[in-house]
């Protein structure tokens, strides 16, 4: 035959193991402990910060203990949690005074206060005031509270216990979802069993169903290694290359029990490596091919003009080169812009006269100096690029404009080709270097030509900036600005010409 | 994320059947009549049969002809065959990673050479293409084609486990 207290903490440790909200357990707790020691009121508190904090009350006003708290070893429950040992005491009614915590409570008349012990800690106290029908509680009452403290000690740590878990799985799911690089757990089966968000967008774009994931599982689970690493082409439908890295967690006999995987989206910079090699390859085939048909090739012209076509192919990687490599390294030195511009001017003169192509630049007589700071070679390579861009380009009464503005900070040149050939030769694309190797890889252009590239590259090692503009279907309108020399003496004054 | 986890209902498949074969074009013969027979007991429509076995073809020829260098070992060629879809696996051993993109391309574009046709073809043919790359031992060419466009399954199938 069971008694009736121990019916009750049966009962009660059956309620608190399956509880999980800390509500719900500490008004079983209250309950309980009221009813175990035939009490008028309960009350419950933890210990935080080396403070008692009063969480909960049984039989009167929770408003009463509201609050309410105090350090640790003052008072009475803070003497039990500071010493964790109970304390069962009769309290005066009247004339001597109270402890300092019961002066909120109802007409408290006995008590005894016991501490709630998990591991040798003390993580609060259980106090029960006023026995009903008695003057004071008794040994046992004493000796089942505590019982009863010790037992919801461990309940109210294992809820905690739960809320760190919960909290921890929820940070570990925000990592998981952060991360742009999908990650996942498997099981030996591969039952996915932990996986982020770019998992199911890297396997199921558009969320379409297909077979990768599970494909992708099945072979990297056969592998059967500790770790590893291996490259994924997803050819068909999602058009994506993964990079994964695995490792294999082992259970206590050796055996794979979860598999970590880690998956990288490296398709971009495949496509970025490769478009490289394919391009190259182009056109070193393409260069062998000239190679050989010069080698062939009885005639001095048409060899000649083979070499010429080989020479340019080499030059065009050269810039190619350069142009990959980042910002072009240049050597600055103190120039005269007008003075660069008459030498490449009289090189073309005579080219130009002849191909009846009208070179209009009067305003360039007479006009003050400018002084830049530049590398030399570089700048004159960009008039005569220009310049020869120009001579192909145009035809007999055609032209060729030059002018030039100074502002504040920089010189802006204008280059102005007129004339009906302009359209296909001067175009914005043949100012951008990336748009020509695709053209090239894609088989759309057979013709590589990087020098206009090459000349905005010059121009933005010089800190300046070109731009393309067409008014009508024959102009096109080369601007580039560069930086005025600011340590010459403002000998330049303002000006157009 | 239900589609990741209904990848619980497919779990680690294996293939009904998997056969190692020896590195030579003629064993591709051997591989067709072995998988005729099956195809028509499910009632494969003859069109997608002979897409299916085009794609093997030419899966099989490149493994053996670019995959397997060193000592030719054998192919693994392994299947998984039901009425609505057939899985076809090709393993070679030589470990040689390559971007199967540009073999694709390479068979479009003149410039760039020769080849691509096999990969050009296969992605063409088949529904769903898979390669696994374990760098220096082996190359998977995983290769789905569903018996019918109806068959597209509207979630993950259920495959043998």
């Amino acid at each position: 035959m069971i008694d009736k207290p121990t019916e009750l903490l049966i009962a009660a440790w059956g309620i608190l193991a399956a509880e999980n909200t800390i509500e719900r357990i500490l008004e079983v707790v209250g309950q309980t402990s009221r009813a175990l020691c035939e009490a008028e009121y309960t009350t419950i508190a933890f210990v935080e910060n080396n403070k008692l904090h009063y969480v909960h009350a049984e039989g009167i006003p929770a408003d009463s203990i509201k609050k309410l708290r105090h350090d640790l070893g003052t008072g009475l429950s803070g003497k039990v949690a500071a010493e964790g040992k109970p304390l069962r005491m009769r309290l005066p009614t009247s004339g001597e005074s109270k402890p300092s915590e019961l002066t909120n409570l109802p007409s408290p008349r006995s008590v005894v206060c016991v501490p709630m012990r998990f591991q040798g800690r003390t993580i609060g106290t259980l106090q029960v005031f006023n026995k009903l029908l008695a003057p004071e509680f008794s040994q046992d009452d004493e000796e089942r509270l505590q019982t009863f403290a010790d037992q919801t000690a461990i309940a109210v740590e294992r809820f905690r216990l739960n809320e760190r878990l919960f909290a921890e799985s929820r940070r570990i799911k925000g990592l998981f979802e952060a991360m742009t690089d999908g990650i996942m757990v498997v099981d030996s089966n591969g039952d996915p069993l932990m996986y982020n968000k770019a998992v199911e967008s890297l396997f199921f774009p558009d969320g379409r169903p297909n077979y990768a994931l599970t494909t992708y599982l099945s072979t990297l689970i056969k592998l059967g290694t500790s770790s590893g690493q291996a490259e994924v082409v997803l050819f068909k439908p999602h058009g994506v290359v993964l990079s994964n890295r695995y490792v294999a967690i082992h259970d206590k006999h050796g055996n794979p029990k979860e598999y970590v995987v880690s998956i990288r989206n490296i398709t971009d910079q495949r496509a970025l490596d490769r478009r490289f090699s394919q391009f190259f390859a182009i056109i070193l085939r393409k260069s062998d091919r000239l190679l050989h048909r010069a080698q062939k090739e009885k005639k001095p012209s048409a060899r000649r003009r083979l070499l010429c076509r080989l020479s340019n192919l080499s030059k065009n990687l050269v810039f190619l080169t350069e142009l990959r490599g980042g910002p072009l390294r240049i050597d600055k030195e103190p120039l005269n812009l007008i003075d660069i511009y008459n030498k490449i001017r009289l090189r073309f003169l005579h080219r130009f006269e002849k191909a009846g192509i009208k070179l209009v630049d009067e305003g360039i007589h007479g006009a003050p100096g400018i002084a830049i700071r530049a590398q030399k070679k570089l700048i004159m390579q960009v008039f005569e690029t220009l310049f020869a861009k120009g001579r192909l380009a145009l035809r007999k009464d055609e032209e060729i404009i030059f002018s030039h503005t100074v502002e504040k900070e920089c010189v802006k040149v204008f280059i102005t080709f007129h004339g009906s050939n302009i359209k296909e030769l001067i175009t914005p694309e043949s100012f951008d270097w990336n748009h020509q190797v695709d053209c090239i890889i894609e088989g759309e252009s057979r013709i590589l030509d990087l020098e206009l590239a090459f000349i905005r590259h010059i121009i933005q090692a010089h800190k300046g900036v070109v731009c393309i503009s067409k008014d009508a279907d024959d102009r096109a309108i080369v601007q580039f600005d560069i930086p005025l020399d600011e340590q010459a003496p403002k000998a330049q004054e303002e000006g157009n010409t | 994320m239900t589609l990741v986890s209904l990848c619980k209902n497919t779990k680690k498949y294996n293939f009904d059947k998997s056969l190692k074969v020896p590195s030579h074009v003629r064993e591709i013969e051997n591989i067709r009549q072995h998988l005729e027979g099956m195809f028509d007991l499910l009632k494969y429509p003859v069109k997608i049969k002979m897409s299916i076995f085009l794609a093997l073809d030419e899966a099989m020829a490149n493994a053996i002809e670019h995959g397997n260098i060193a000592g030719n070992p054998p192919l693994e060629v392994a299947y998984s065959l039901t009425e609505h879809v057939c899985i076809l696996q090709v393993v070679d051993f030589g470990g040689h990673t390559f971007n199967p993109e540009y073999f694709e391309r390479l068979a479009t574009i003149k410039d760039w050479g020769m080849g691509g046709r096999g990969i050009f073809l296969i992605k063409k043919i088949m529904d769903e293409v898979y390669y696994f790359f374990d760098p220096g031992k082996s190359t998977t060419l995983v290769m789905i084609k569903y018996s019918s466009p109806e068959a597209v399954p509207p979630s993950v199938p259920s495959l043998p486990l």
